[in-house]
């Protein structure tokens, strides 16, 4: 079905040329779910009578989606890519995201890198140097540090790779790769050539 | 006062107010001209005005069904102009309107009711156009291939219909200039 989506801002120059519309100054895009606001919107098209991908500049761009479902998305970056037709994402620079599954369960996000294959439950893709990573689920919080995240939100499963620091209440572990299923709360270390796994109990603070 | 001098005078009045209103109404309503100035001394029919840069190169081109010039006001009335441009790359631009009216002193042909600016594609055989601009009023300058309008404009381009008020067209560049209070509305097609 087509949904309407708008832009306002207070000026802007038509590249008609190029095919490029700009939008400067105080610039939001709305839709059904998707609310964004920048310092510049870019619309750009191939073919003549669709608009096929918006870019968002900002110090920062700020991006959030919301559905009746109460799921929430949640981040800013510096620059974001937003693709109408698949609606994917591709963000970059300075990310901070918070993701909202419900009211229980929380994902927060900085990274360099971000990507969604597509709104909402798309497959979640973040890069960074390390990036940061905190999972919190009802009696527990798990943060971790790694080069690069993979969450399948649909199944609920976080692949942290490249020097991965994870600690829970109880232990911090260093490795490789670390897979953690959000539902199942398990957490599996394949072993990896790369780098030993290391887990280092927490001692109990005195009651 | 005998009767056929009273039909006489009433007779006369009445002829007096025909011709007046007559005259009136031959004035269109919204008429670029709110006065004639002064009554032109020559005029065209099925005019072609074409405008050259300093390299003997083709800038635009002006057709109109009727152009009357007045050497007093130094200006010509022009109706139904049409402006063809070249585009930068591959597209070309049609601007056409009910009326205009061109300072010939300032190279200026200001365009009212029905302005219509469209573009499209050379490579395009069935001609469809790329982007569409509608407005009331806009001053063309032929020799700087600029338009510029301080009035509410609607553009339809790339799926997607904006609004604005004031606008500056350059057509050299293609690049178009939208003032304040810019919205543009689009749609997208989702998947539920």
């Amino acid at each position: 079905r087509e949904s309407d989506w708008g832009i306002t801002s207070e000026s802007s120059v038509f590249d008609l040329a190029n095919r490029v519309l700009r939008y400067t100054g105080n610039a939001k895009f709305t839709s059904e779910n998707v609310r964004v606001a920048g310092n510049q919107i870019e619309t750009n098209s191939k073919n003549r009578g669709e608009t096929e991908s918006i870019k968002i500049s900002g110090h920062p761009a700020h991006f959030t989606f919301n559905d009746p479902s109460n799921k929430k998305i949640d981040f800013t970056a510096e620059n974001i890519n937003y693709v109408l037709k698949t609606e994917s994402i591709n963000a970059r620079g300075n990310i901070e995201l918070n993701l909202r599954e419900n009211a229980n369960n929380q994902v927060k996000i900085s990274s360099q890198k971000l990507s969604f294959a597509s709104l909402p439950s798309g497959l979640l893709t973040a890069y960074g140097n390390p990036l940061e990573v905190t999972i919190s689920q009802p009696e527990s919080t798990l943060k971790a540090t790694a080069s690069e995240l993979v969450y399948n939100q649909k199944t609920q499963q976080f692949e942290l790779t490249g020097k991965v620091k994870l600690t829970t209440e109880r232990e911090t572990i260093k490795a490789h790769k670390i897979h953690y299923n959000g539902e199942t709360r398990v957490m599996q270390i394949p072993k990896s050539p790369n780098q030993q796994v290391e887990m280092t109990q927490n001692k109990k603070k005195e009651q | 006062m005998k009767k056929r001098t009273l039909i006489f005078i009433i007779s006369s009045i009445a002829v007096v107010l025909l011709t007046t209103s007559y005259w009136r109404s031959d004035q269109p309503a919204d008429s670029i001209v709110e006065k004639k100035p002064s009554s032109a001394d020559y005029f065209f029919k099925q005019v072609s005005l074409k405008n050259y840069d300093e390299n003997g190169k083709l800038i635009n081109q002006v057709d109109a069904k009727k152009v009357e010039h007045f050497l007093l006001d130094n200006v010509s009335v022009f109706e139904a102009p049409k402006i063809k441009t070249l585009g930068v790359k591959d597209s070309d631009w049609l601007i056409q309107a009910k009326q205009g009216k061109l300072t010939h002193q300032t190279n200026q042909l200001d365009l009212i009711n029905k302005v219509e600016l469209t573009q499209t594609d050379k490579a395009d055989q069935a001609q469809n156009s790329w982007a569409r601009i509608y407005g009331e009023q806009l001053s063309f300058n032929l020799e700087q291939n600029t338009a510029t309008t301080d009035e509410t404009v609607t553009i339809s381009v790339m799926g997607t219909e904006t609004f604005a008020k004031g606008m500056q067209a350059n057509f050299k560049k293609e690049h178009i200039e939208l003032g304040e209070q810019v919205h543009t509305i689009g749609k997208k097609n989702v998947v539920d």
